[in-house]
């Protein structure tokens, strides 16, 4: 959440987002590059402490890790859809750094839910057939969030 | 101008009204479920005719919200923002109404003032919350157009989380997690003869409630903006 509110806030304090509101493309497409961003950044931390956690808590992550990838996949690009339309909508308030994880949390009810639940079931052993539901409810979240953004950055940013 | 004066003072009126008569409907007139099979809390249950009437009046108030957050996008009309803030004021008091009220029924009757594995709290919380985070956010524009078009962007964004909030539930409930708190209660005690009319004004009380608190608070905020349109006008030259 840190990273999301800095990707969007030093640019606007830096001046880097006017240049960028410069480019000749379309404001949706720049959201979508920031989702990317973002997502990447996120991943790379995934790789890195999804290990240390096999390792601290003693599981086997190695078998049911090709169930694990699309379930942390999907939940990363929910997360961060959701979150890059936060940070530019509360960048332009005061108290932003703090105002982010209130505007941002009750957004994520559903997709946190659905990543444990999910995560959990993997870690159980259920088949891929149970997971279903999750896996579905994960690509709405992640459709509805990433069309929002990209219909109503215009609006965000226009100044 | 006048005649809106007349029917806020209708309304202001027939809701204060409304809400005596309903506490003595409530607690004195409605019929009693002791000793009901699956009430164990009779005099809690009373809560009934406040609880859910306020729920219904703050959907609609979140509703208005919505669709006012909606109409200042297409029109940038700074009514419809005012709108939008005025309805999600008193949404947040009649959910935060709901969710007290709530609890204090559930405490008396299931031992237990909150159940995570319930859709419907879960979901009227997170509408809570995200609007009580749309208030915050408000507070925090100090620009007037910025601070219309960016709350309304994120009441639209707060408002599609709650259907999804309510499929989350759904799945969640399917998981093997044991259920022992299933509230059967106002189900039955709907079809008690003698309820459904009282329950019935409730809702009428609350509708107006809403009526009335949501008129006089668009009055407010509209005046507000136009005295602080005035003194930015006097400032200026000066």
């Amino acid at each position: 959440m840190l990273t999301l509110s800095r990707s969007l806030h030093r640019e606007r304090d830096r001046g880097t987002w006017e240049a960028l509101a410069l480019l000749p493309v379309d404001w949706g497409t720049i959201y979508f590059a920031k989702v990317a961003a973002n997502a990447v950044i996120l991943l790379l931390v995934e790789t890195i402490v999804l290990p240390l956690y096999a390792v601290f808590f003693n599981y086997d992550l190695v078998t049911p890790l090709p169930k694990l990838i699309p379930v942390l996949l999907l939940g990363t690009i929910g997360f961060c859809a959701a979150g890059t339309l936060l940070s530019a909508l509360s960048s332009h308030a005061r108290a932003r750094e703090i105002l982010l994880p209130i505007l941002l949390m009750p957004l994520l009810v559903p997709l946190l839910m659905m990543t444990l639940q999910a995560t959990h079931k993997i870690l159980l052993g259920f088949p891929s057939s149970e997971l279903l539901a999750e896996h579905e409810l994960l690509v709405a979240f992640d459709a509805i969030f990433l069309a929002i953004g990209w219909l109503t950055f215009d609006y965000v940013l226009g100044e | 101008m006048t005649s809106g004066r007349s029917i806020d003072r209708t309304l202001l009126v027939a809701s204060t009204l409304g809400g005596v008569i309903l506490l003595w409907l409530a607690l004195v007139e409605s019929p009693s479920l002791a000793g009901r099979e699956n009430v164990t809390s009779p005099l809690a249950w009373k809560l009934f005719f406040f609880h859910v009437p306020a729920a219904l009046a703050s959907f609609i108030a979140f509703g208005v919200a919505l669709i006012s957050a909606v109409l200042y996008l297409r029109t940038r009309s700074t009514t419809w923002d005012h709108s939008t803030h005025a309805a999600a004021e008193v949404g947040v008091l009649l959910s935060g109404l709901t969710l007290a009220t709530g609890l204090i029924w559930g405490k008396s009757e299931w031992n237990d003032a909150w159940d995570w594995t319930n859709a419907k709290l879960v979901m009227t919380l997170v509408l809570f919350l995200v609007f009580v985070a749309y208030l915050a956010l408000r507070q925090n524009i100090p620009e007037p157009e910025k601070r219309a078009r960016i709350s309304s962007l994120y009441a639209i964004a707060g408002f599609a989380a709650v259907p999804l909030t309510w499929f989350a539930h759904r799945i969640w409930n399917t998981f093997p997690h044991p259920q022992p708190l299933e509230p059967q209660t106002t189900e039955q005690g709907i079809t008690t003869p003698g309820i459904m009319p009282i329950f019935g004004f409730g809702v009428l009380v609350f509708i107006l409630l809403f009526a009335a608190l949501y008129r006089w608070r668009l009055q407010l905020l509209e005046a507000e903006a136009r005295v602080e349109a005035l003194s930015v006008a006097t400032e200026v030259p000066a």
